[in-house]
């Protein structure tokens, strides 16, 4: 099992800058004079993991536990495949974003982990209007084509 | 001294969240409303039902903030934010209350992607087509006990709510509720807009549908009421009858026996 992981702190300014404009700070597009929009947790999370499924080269999300854990959960209804291997932390105008992914074999890892850092961005800042602070991969495993197949038993 | 309660139905507080909620929800891009975390989002309405995704409170200003907590499509968010913002305002501007309302927060609980939506459309027309499904076995069904009692009473008037409840069911509710559920599930993927709105629509049809079949239960529960008293009224006429020719023939033979006897 390969496991990597990739950390980049984007908008590293941000907390330099941070005094020189308050009122940017205030008047940004989630809060205005009429009032403030807030996004949910659960939308973040939903759009980070519809971002990175986007990208050629992942295969699934989620480590081993959670994809067994989640296929339980979504058996019985409860649970989301659609938002297993997804983190995030949520502020009033910033998020950081956690995913854990399987990436097809063959693909660079490096290369597919920056367009999907890329992609949750650019969807992130685009859908929502949250800063994105972070987006920190972990490849938790590789998929092998094939790997889906059940094993022919050996006897009969 | 009246203890009536007071109209809260018609309290300011409920008119705003009434009018916020109504635009919120007719904004293209806002598929529905939540509670929001904790359920905390609910007013309740004595009119018309909790509104569930709003939440308005008094001020110490005298206005009412607005807190809006909405299911909306994959579009920038905070643009929607601003429309709904502009709606509302618009709605509470008409209902002539916008000197009350202050600020509009809104909040997105979730998201919805085009699949989601077009499962959640099969989905809903799955339970529609169940439920017609129920309708018209309920109908036929009544139909059938029409036919039991006309063939024990005068087959006119149950032969004639047969035929209507079979021409509404073939002809008209049948065939509209065909023609409503064989209708392509792919165009509600176009745009979650057209999509709510056609969901909209079908709803709105299918509740035509159920106050159309409720009304036609009621005729056929009425003609049934009317042919009991039919044959309550042809069963007093025949006893009645029956016992006039019992007197007739007693009156026949009364002669006779007195004359036996006077011999």
């Amino acid at each position: 099992m390969a496991e990597a992981r990739t950390t980049t702190e984007r908008n590293a300014g941000t907390h330099a800058d941070a005094g020189s404009s308050e009122i940017t700070r205030q008047q940004g597009p989630l809060q205005t004079e009429r009032g403030q929009t807030t996004i949910a947790d659960a939308v973040v999370t939903k759009v980070a993991s519809e971002a990175a499924r986007e990208v050629r080269g992942v295969h699934e999300l989620g480590g081993g536990v959670s994809r067994a854990i989640g296929s339980v959960t979504q058996r019985v209804g409860v649970g989301d495949e659609r938002t297993q291997g997804v983190s995030v932390e949520v502020g009033e105008r910033e998020a950081a974003v956690d995913l854990t992914l399987v990436i097809d074999y063959g693909e660079s890892i490096p290369k597919v982990s920056q367009a999907v850092r890329d992609n949750v961005i650019k969807r992130l800042e685009g859908i929502t209007g949250l800063a994105v602070t972070e987006v920190n991969v972990t490849v938790n495993d590789l998929y092998f084509p094939g790997d889906e197949v059940p094993e022919q038993p050996r006897v009969q | 001294m009246s203890f009536d309660r007071p109209q809260v139905g018609r309290s300011v507080r409920v008119r705003v969240a009434r009018a916020a909620l109504q635009a919120a929800l007719a904004t293209p891009g806002v598929l529905g409303s939540d509670s929001g975390p904790s359920r905390g989002r609910v007013t309740a309405d004595p009119d018309s039902g909790p509104l569930i995704g709003v939440l308005v409170t008094a001020q110490s200003d005298g206005r009412y903030a607005v807190d809006l907590s909405l299911v909306a499509d994959m579009v920038p968010l905070p643009a929607l934010a601003e429309d709904v913002r502009a709606r509302v305002r618009r709605r509470v501007d008409d209902d002539e209350l916008g000197d009350v309302l202050g600020v509009v927060n809104v909040e997105f609980a979730y998201v919805v992607t085009a699949d989601e939506f077009a499962a959640a459309i099969a989905a809903e027309q799955q339970v529609e087509e169940a439920i017609l499904a129920e309708e018209l076995g309920a109908v036929a069904a009544i139909a059938e006990e029409g036919d039991e009692v006309g063939a024990r009473g005068s087959g006119s008037v149950t032969g004639e709510a047969r035929g209507r409840v079979a021409a509404a069911s073939s002809a008209g509710i049948g065939a509209e509720g065909e023609r409503r559920l064989g209708a392509p599930a792919g165009e509600a993927t176009h745009g979650g807009r057209d999509a709510a709105a056609a969901l909209a629509a079908r709803q709105a049809a299918l509740a035509t549908d159920q106050a159309a079949l409720a009304a036609q239960q009621a005729a056929l529960a009425a003609e049934q009421a009317a042919l009991a008293g039919e044959r309550a009224a042809l069963a007093a006429e025949s006893a009645a009858r029956l016992r006039s020719l019992e007197s007739e023939q007693l009156v026949g033979s009364a002669p006779e026996g007195d004359g036996e006897r006077e011999r």
